[in-house]
């Protein structure tokens, strides 16, 4: 059986050899959280944007209008109203051409996918499928054009 | 590179007659060429026979024949000025690899096209092929393979629907020998292929491939696709010639190929020979 009023000094000698060495009071302890990480590097870009195109940031609640060259970054989304248009530039020269009325959101870069469409019709081009690959994602299929297909 | 594959590729394929034709499928790196390197070397490799040599000699004649007289055509020709050269020399793979550069020259990658569009409720997908090498469509766990003008649905929660069966060849029946009197240009025609209706199917692809023929380089295979199902081919030489048929539905997809079937084109020898004994009288 343990005895229970053992516990709290151990404790307090376990946090104490926690601490890191020649920290006082009155200093906060330099952990991992605090290193800076790196700048978030854009998966895409908007171009040749037409009508009312719209962005929500990752991070943001509200919708705000889209421009040419926005760097589009992970789970930010895009929306066409009816009548527009826009494209999203990957980094790799692949292209998704949005029609009118569409929603499209970048994916993870650690999915195996690069965009997932909610809604509306795009057209996807790869001027070098053997060097370029696309994947799009909708509610129902995904679909994968370029060097990633292999033949079974 | 792969382009530049494409004709031995094609040829390989044409060399087993019971192997069907693919339409719009990248081929496998064929054995021709690997191991030469392209380094422009006599080293014999494997399959680089004369006559795999001469029927890629044959293709890129007839590819620079067909094409519009510019930069690309003139690059062209001096490859295949080259392959001449190594064939007379007897360096088969050589040959065949300056024949390779000179057809893909004319025949450069297509960038690859598709279509995604979702329904309003978001359950529908639909996928559509417009150009280029195919994509994959995957659904639970089940995978498809879209070629040029194939398109498929997917309903949120459902597999892929299975694509349409082949279709069943009906006229001519197999290996049946056509004997026809010669147009003015020696070719012969009409014959008309048909072929029984699949179900869910709105088009047909039908391919000619020819085998052999009398005399000049072998044609190019004859593509079309239809709504019908009987297609009159144009005017061939001489010749055997094997044919095969794909089913192709809005909803599934497209069949695999029919069975091959082979019919062979024959000159009228008696109208010939009359021919001949009105130009003695003369």
């Amino acid at each position: 059986m343990v005895n229970g009023r053992r516990w709290p000094p151990l404790l307090l000698v376990v946090a104490l050899a926690a601490l890191p060495p020649g920290c006082t009071a009155d200093e906060k302890p330099r952990g991992p959280t605090e290193a800076p990480l790196p700048p978030p590097v854009p998966r895409a870009h908007l171009r040749d944007l037409t009508g009312d195109v719209q962005i929500k940031r990752a991070i943001a609640d509200e919708w705000s209008a889209a421009r040419n060259e926005l760097p589009l970054y992970e789970n930010d989304k895009v929306r066409t109203e009816s009548g527009a248009s826009a494209q999203v530039v990957f980094a790799n020269g692949s292209t998704v051409h949005l029609g009118g009325d569409s929603l499209v959101g970048i994916a993870e870069s650690k999915l195996r996918t690069d965009v997932t469409v909610l809604r509306g019709r795009v057209d996807a081009t790869l001027e070098k499928p053997a060097t370029q690959s696309l994947s799009v994602t909708t509610p129902s299929a995904t679909v994968r054009a370029g060097r990633k297909i292999e033949f079974q | 590179m792969k382009a530049a594959l494409w004709l031995s590729a094609w040829m390989g394929l044409s060399a087993v007659p019971s192997a069907p034709a693919v339409v719009g499928r990248e081929p496998a790196e064929p054995p021709a060429l690997r191991g030469s390197g392209g380094s422009g070397t006599a080293t014999k490799a494997p399959g680089a026979e004369p006559q795999t040599a001469l029927k890629a000699l044959e293709m890129s004649r007839a590819a620079v024949k067909a094409a519009p007289e510019d930069a690309r055509r003139r690059e062209a020709e001096g490859r295949l000025k080259d392959a001449e050269a190594h064939f007379q020399q007897a360096r088969y793979a050589d040959a065949l690899h300056k024949a390779d550069e000179a057809w893909a020259l004319l025949n450069p990658p297509q960038p690859s096209l598709f279509t995604v569009e979702v329904g309003k409720d978001g359950g529908t997908t639909t996928v559509t092929h417009r150009q280029g090498p195919p994509v994959t469509v995957e659904a639970q766990h089940a995978t498809r393979i879209l070629a040029r003008g194939e398109s498929v649905r997917v309903q949120q929660g459902t597999v892929l629907p299975e694509p349409p069966s082949a279709p069943q060849p009906v006229q001519p029946t197999d290996k049946y020998r056509f004997t026809l009197k010669p147009s003015a240009g020696g070719l012969l025609g009409p014959v008309t292929l048909s072929w029984a209706a699949v179900e869910g199917a709105t088009r047909y692809e039908v391919e000619v491939i020819a085998e052999t023929v009398e005399a000049g380089p072998l044609p190019l295979p004859v593509r079309e696709v239809l709504d019908a199902r009987k297609w009159a081919l144009p005017a061939l030489p001489a010749g055997r010639y094997r044919w095969t048929v794909t089913a192709v539905s809005p909803g599934q997809g497209r069949s695999v190929p029919s069975p091959a079937r082979r019919f062979e084109l024959a000159a009228d020898a008696l109208e010939l020979n009359i021919k001949v004994k009105d130009g003695w009288q003369k």
